[in-house]
Parts: C-alpha cells; sequence; structure tokens
C-alpha cells in the first residue's frame, strides 16, 4: 500500500509552528526534540509533517479507514540522509510505514509504503496540472487500456480508486497537492 | 451562546485558512473542513488552536480526532462549554 505527500515551501507553515501548543498536538516529544536539533527546525517540521500525512493515506487506504484527524498516533523517525533522498520510518499501532523523501528546490515530497521494496513510479509537477487526468494517462500506457475508459471516484472515506468503466481496480495509487506542486504514485505491483 | 452563533464563530475562525472560498457561501454542520473548504492539513491545528482561544476551552486530542466538519467543532463546543 502507498501514500504520499508533497509541500510547496513557498508557503509559509502554521504562524504558530514553533509554539508548544502547536508543537503538542501534532508531534511527539521525541519529533520535537530531532526537528529542533536539526539544521534547519522550520524544514525539518514539514518533513516531519509529510512523512505522517504519507503513511496517514497509505494506511487509511489498506484498511479503508474513517478520516480521522490524529497526528499524534503516527511516529516518526529518520533512519539515513543523503542529498539524494531521505529515509525513515512511521509506525500506527502495530504498522510500520517506510518513508522515502526529498527535500529540493522550493518543495518536500515524501511516499510511504507498506513494505521496504516496493515498486511504483512517481510523477510530481511545479506547475498547476490536473493530476488525476496525468495519473489516468500514465496508468493508461502502463496497463494498455484506453484513458477514455478510466476514471477515478471517491469511497464513502473520501479515498480515491481507479475505474474501468464501472468496475473497480485494484491498483494501489495516491494523489497530493499543494501550492503550485501535484504528484502522483501508482503502484506496479499490487500489494 | 445559540448553535447558530456558534456556527457563525467557527466560520469566522476558518475563513483565514479556506482555500476554496465557495465552501464558505453555504456553511452549515455538514461543510467538511478538508473536502469542502480544502483546508490544508496543518492547517487543521491552527483552526482547533483559534477555537481554543476564542471560546476559551481546551480541546483533548480525542475530540481532535473527530473534527471533520463545522457540525463536529460545534458539538466539540458546545460540550466543553457544558461541562
Amino acid at each position: 500500500m502507498i501514500g504520499n505527500d508533497v509541500i510547496d515551501l513557498q508557503i509559509p507553515p502554521s504562524k504558530n509552528w514553533d509554539t508548544s501548543r502547536y508543537l503538542n498536538k501534532i508531534f511527539l516529544p521525541i519529533e520535537q526534540e530531532f526537528v529542533f536539533q536539526s539544521a534547519e527546525p522550520i524544514i525539518y517540521l514539514q518533513l516531519f509533517w509529510s512523512l505522517k500525512e504519507a503513511a496517514y493515506k497509505a494506511h487509511q487506504r489498506r484498511f479503508d479507514l474513517p478520516r480521522t484527524y490524529n497526528p499524534l498516533q503516527f511516529s516518526t523517525q529518520l533512519s539515513s540522509e543523503t542529498e539524494e533522498k531521505i529515509l525513515g520510518k512511521v509506525v500506527i499501532g502495530s504498522k510500520v510505514y517506510h518513508t522515502n523523501s526529498i527535500i529540493c528546490e522550493g518543495h518536500i515530497h515524501s511516499i510511504a509504503t507498506s513494505v521496504p521494496d516496493y515498486n511504483y513510479l512517481f510523477n510530481l509537477f511545479d506547475f498547476k496540472i490536473d493530476v488525476k487526468k496525468q495519473l489516468l494517462l500514465q496508468y493508461s500506457i502502463t496497463s494498455n487500456i484506453p484513458d477514455t475508459e478510466l476514471n477515478i471516484q471517491k469511497n464513502e472515506n473520501q479515498i480515491p480508486f481507479l475505474y474501468r468503466n464501472k468496475l473497480k481496480l485494484e491498483i494501489d495509487f495516491s494523489l497530493s497537492h499543494h501550492g503550485k506542486f501535484s504528484a502522483f504514485v501508482l503502484a506496479l505491483t499490487n500489494s | 451562546m445559540t448553535e447558530i452563533a456558534i456556527l457563525e464563530k467557527i466560520k469566522k475562525i476558518v475563513t483565514p485558512y479556506v482555500q476554496r472560498k465557495e465552501g464558505l457561501e453555504d456553511f452549515n454542520d455538514s461543510t467538511d473542513f478538508i473536502s469542502d473548504l480544502k483546508i490544508n492539513s496543518a492547517n487543521l491545528v491552527d483552526v482547533i488552536l483559534d477555537v481554543e482561544d476564542e471560546f476559551n476551552i481546551e480541546i483533548d486530542n480525542t475530540s481532535m480526532d473527530g473534527m471533520l466538519t463545522a457540525g463536529d467543532a460545534k458539538r466539540i463546543i458546545l460540550n466543553k462549554l457544558d461541562s
């Protein structure tokens, strides 16, 4: 299962971002400690948020859960950092999600998967675009199904699913957008 | 405070964070902060902090969990004001 989250760094985070009232509602003490010991707390704060958000999407989709707002139940840690990628983990209850993030010019993009070696492709756009349409075009190429037969519908928990005409397809994917950025990830194998 | 007055105050609180302004036109109990108003999930905390300040209440994490619509927020506020 897969989830992703993009953050446009041009959009300032909350005006309350460095107050304990704000932080205590969304980050665990250990996460706050890590963020504020980092070289750039304001960036790491948003990175940690994107990890929680990406893992939330994967978890909600995996178990078809109703929407909730419970960021403190997602415990986040980083395991390795290079210029190309930042790897980490998000734990919710007994489930672990493996994260892969990038901090680039102007944005943060994080992908969370339920297994470490998950086969997916993603595309990120730094301009206004219909990202759902882009996903459909990509899946059309991958599957050889004409894109005119494909559509996306949300279920009662607001989770999006791919359909071929009226037939629901068991394909994992995730969409995200923020500011001028949008992204999709599409699983290449089912899991 | 009447329920209508509470709803009006919630509308005022969320307005700065709303990215889909049309969603405010018919603001009612079922208005969804994320799907109707497109409030960024990271800004939901700001909404909660502003609600705490405006009504002088504390919203615990369990209440925060279920605060997805204007109606949810109203019920949580009414409960806290009663207790």
